[in-house]
């Protein structure tokens, strides 16, 4: 046959020519470029462009300023969403909460409905929907926006840059940190993102730490419970940046945790040396604050908001109707939270926290209302210590917490890092197991996060309650 | 000299990759190659991450990368 | 804005683009006129160009590497309708990662009618070498020479014309973020996919002599075997490398057959 007789020729060849022929192509492809490139381009004068994106480099990433304005810059951001979030949630919250709620339910019960419906809708579908859009809708309208600020300026590979030596050490390959950073929006596109790693040793270690970067679903909740707990017990002038610091500890706890753990994987079961590593650093570019607010608003807080709401409705109803059927003295959902709770506590959380993590698995974003839902619900079932009803309209959600729940600032601390280490969200998993069509690896993904939270809540909890 | 010795802001010419066949084309690939103009422009806070300026862009490489690669004084 | 206004003048003179020649994103393309594949270096706004015509919004950040499948859009110019496919950006097309291997196994087997190449107009020389790659692969292509807003606050001018003349296909300065020289690339697209361009890509000569032997003997057999193909030397250069790809195509006939009009992902034709 004559394509085989090409390709023996060609393989004959290539014994003749030996590993030069790369070499030999790839540069005069460059000498090429060059002479067209020399032809096409005059230079009038090299711009102060350049000399200032070098300069600006110099500083991002010096050895004494490289890394303390990294964390300072995350800092801002934070401190920028927990402060500027404030007054519209609380606004948002009066309005849907302690004026909608009160209304619908009057409404409800003017045209005679039922109370099981009124109770499933109302109290149920409609509270959980109006809580997400009240706590979420504030700090992801402004930390979205200026986190893509930051993207879109060229920031994120001087991260890379910055942290690479980390990574080295932690026997990953330097684009990992880039996959890292895209996991700090979404986890599900974080792991499609690895796909730039050519080792695969490399990118299953990429995908099984890709959990540890906070993502756009988890922001919200760490936002909250940091200003509400955690900068609570601080004086007001500062509570702000108590707030934003105690998230700044956790999204860099989470890189510590994804560093330590490649370097576990990589010299346990993913055994392997580091591979090469290149990275550009692109030039600098003046973001459109425009289109930065337009695409962020639409492509970030929307779609995390929609999904939000689309698993909170049901998860909502769920919540209700297993608060509200009884077997042997208490609802489905108290049995649940009952038969958890001992174990929540050990660990210095609670029952409904973890019930809400079950509820919970097909979007983190819920987190938060589903706790305040099964909180409420159960009080109503006298569960919760105080047993007394509260008025919904004075409700907030710190209230709530302490009030019906029970909680201290040891369940909030230990509900910030039980945030940072679970499992992956549905969505996510789905897509480990398509990018590594691999059951094995995909319960891994799920279960080592999980074991990592129990050991380190259980950790901080026998700690906590020693010291104090 | 590798290009892991070049100073900070200096100017060098790739005279060499001395290194396997795999990553020596990743490297070609991105315009380091034999007679190529670089210049370390940025060292990493934490070092052993080097950036090098060339043709118009910026690339950062591991020192164990630039190790093997030997530059020499350019000819101009 | 100095080229870009150039540009548009040149547009409004040769009569490339014709008054009302607008570019309709669509927001499905069961059937499609034309395929164009977008290739270019990462981080050259390959992706801003991609939302620009399709009207999607496919997400863009300034970091090399986002784009890591194919992602595809399609857009109505000229009552025809062009399915645009987004290819990962990559230096090289020489290389076997999984993201070089989208990109030039769509280039060289998707058979794209036409194969737009965004160049970062602010590094045009290291843009080059994969641009020199693809012109082996392929003469139906077009420059977008892109990010020329940049060039200008550097204070760097750029010979287009000069650019076009070297490479033997057509190069449209733009700045696909601030949406200027949209329309005229998507009108030179036009004229090249109807064969209204002389296209003579470049072709790279200078080479080693003794391996230029080697190629040579080569480049006759496939000539000999596969008559009418248009990238022989493209092919030897990669049987001589060892490519399984291109060794599965030449194995299998598909090669041959593509060169006959065969495969072609285009419904429409």
């Amino acid at each position: 046959m004559a394509a085989e007789q090409i390709l023996s020729n060609a393989a004959s060849a290539r014994q003749q020519i030996g590993g030069r022929l790369h070499e030999v192509v790839a540069e005069s492809l460059f000498k090429e470029a060059e002479r067209i490139a020399g032809r096409a381009v005059i230079r009038e004068g090299e711009s102060r462009k350049f000399a200032f994106d070098l300069a600006l480099d110099r500083v991002l990433t010096s050895r004494v300023w490289g890394l303390p304005v990294m964390g300072m810059m995350l800092a801002a951001v934070l401190w920028i969403t927990v402060t500027g979030a404030n007054v519209p949630s609380s606004m948002l919250n009066d309005l849907l909460i302690g004026k909608g709620h009160p209304w619908l339910l009057s409404i409800f019960n003017s045209v005679g409905s039922p109370s099981w419906l009124t109770g499933l809708l109302v109290d149920g579908v409609y509270l959980a929907t109006a809580w997400v859009l009240s706590v979420m809708l504030p700090p992801m309208a402004i930390f979205f926006p200026l986190f893509t600020l930051l993207e879109d300026y060229g920031y994120l590979p001087r991260v890379s840059f910055n942290l690479d030596r980390a990574f080295r050490w932690a026997g990953a390959e330097g684009k990992q940190s880039l996959t890292m950073m895209m996991g700090f929006g979404c986890n599900a596109a974080g792991i499609v993102s690895t796909r730039i790693i050519s080792s695969p040793r490399a990118r299953l270690i990429a995908i099984l730490t890709n959990n540890f970067s906070i993502c756009n679903g988890r922001w919200p909740t760490l936002i909250l419970i940091g200003t509400i707990f955690v900068a609570a017990s601080a004086p007001p002038a500062v509570s702000g940046l108590v707030a934003a610091g105690s998230v700044l500890v956790i999204a860099v706890l989470g890189v510590l945790m994804t560093l330590l753990v490649s370097r576990v994987l990589s010299r346990t079961i993913l055994k392997g040396e580091p591979s090469h590593f290149s990275l550009e650093l692109p030039p600098y570019r003046p973001p459109q604050i425009g289109r930065v607010l337009v695409r962020s608003i639409f492509d970030r807080t929307l779609i995390v908001l929609w999904r939000a709401l689309v698993m909170a409705a049901p998860a909502g109803a769920a919540i209700w109707i297993t608060s509200n059927i009884f077997v042997g003295g208490d609802s489905l959902a108290g049995h649940f939270v009952g038969w958890l709770n001992p174990f929540g506590m050990a660990i210095g959380l609670n029952g409904v926290i973890l019930a809400a993590y079950v509820f919970a698995i097909p979007a983190n974003e819920i987190i938060i209302p589903t706790i305040l839902m099964l909180t409420l619900n159960l009080a109503k079932s006298g569960l919760a210590q105080s047993g007394v009803m509260i008025e919904l309209d004075e409700a907030t959600t710190r209230d709530v917490l302490v009030g019906q729940g029970g909680w201290t600032l040891l369940t909030g601390v230990n509900l910030m890092l039980f945030s940072l280490l679970h499992n992956p969200c549905s969505t996510t998993l789905m897509t480990i197991y398509k990018e590594t069509k691999s059951w094995k690896w995909t319960l891994w993904s799920a279960l080592m996060p999980i074991g990592i939270g129990f050991a380190v809540c259980g950790l901080v909890a026998v700690v906590w309650r020693l010291v104090s | 000299m590798s290009a892991t010795d070049i100073p900070i802001g200096e100017t060098a010419c790739i005279a060499a990759l001395n290194m396997e066949a795999p990553e020596k084309r990743r490297l070609m690939d991105m315009g380091f190659c034999p007679g190529a103009e670089i210049q370390r422009v940025l060292d990493a806070p934490l070092g052993g991450t080097i950036a090098f300026r060339i043709r118009g862009t910026v690339i950062a490489l591991r020192d164990e990368q630039t190790d093997k690669i030997e530059v020499t004084p350019c000819k101009n | 804005m100095q080229e870009l206004k150039q540009a548009s003048k040149a547009c409004d003179a040769c009569g490339s683009c014709q008054k009302g020649d607008k570019i309709a994103p669509l927001r499905r393309a069961d059937k499609a006129d034309y395929v164009i594949a977008l290739a270019g270096n990462p981080n050259t706004g390959k992706s801003t160009v991609f939302n620009a015509l399709t009207g999607m919004r496919q997400h863009v950040g300034n970091w090399p590497g986002k784009t890591v499948v194919r992602e595809e859009g399609a857009f109505r110019f000229r009552e025809k309708v062009f399915r645009l496919v987004d290819l990962p950006g990559t230096y090289s097309l020489l290389s076997n990662s999984m993201d070089e291997e989208v990109a030039r196994d769509f280039v060289l087997f998707g058979r794209p009618d036409c194969t737009v190449v965004v160049v970062d107009a602010t590094a045009l020389e290291r843009n080059l070498a994969l641009v020199l790659q693809i012109l082996e692969i392929t003469e139906n292509v077009v420059i977008a020479l892109n990010l020329m807003d940049e060039v200008e606050r550097r204070g760097i001018r750029i010979d287009d014309r000069a650019l076009a003349r070297d490479l033997g296909v057509p190069v449209v300065a733009m700045s696909a973020r601030n949406k200027k020289g949209l329309t005229e690339l998507a009108a030179t697209v036009d004229d090249v996919v109807h064969g209204l361009v002389a296209l003579k890509p470049r072709r790279i000569e200078s080479i080693d002599p003794s391996i230029d032997q080697v190629v040579r003997s080569l480049v006759k057999e496939i000539e000999k075997e596969y008559p009418g193909v248009d990238n022989a030397r493209w092919i030897a250069l990669r049987l001589l490398e060892g490519d399984p790809g291109v060794e599965a195509e030449i194995r299998s006939g598909t090669l041959g057959k593509a060169v006959h009009g065969g495969l072609s992902l285009a419904g429409g034709q």
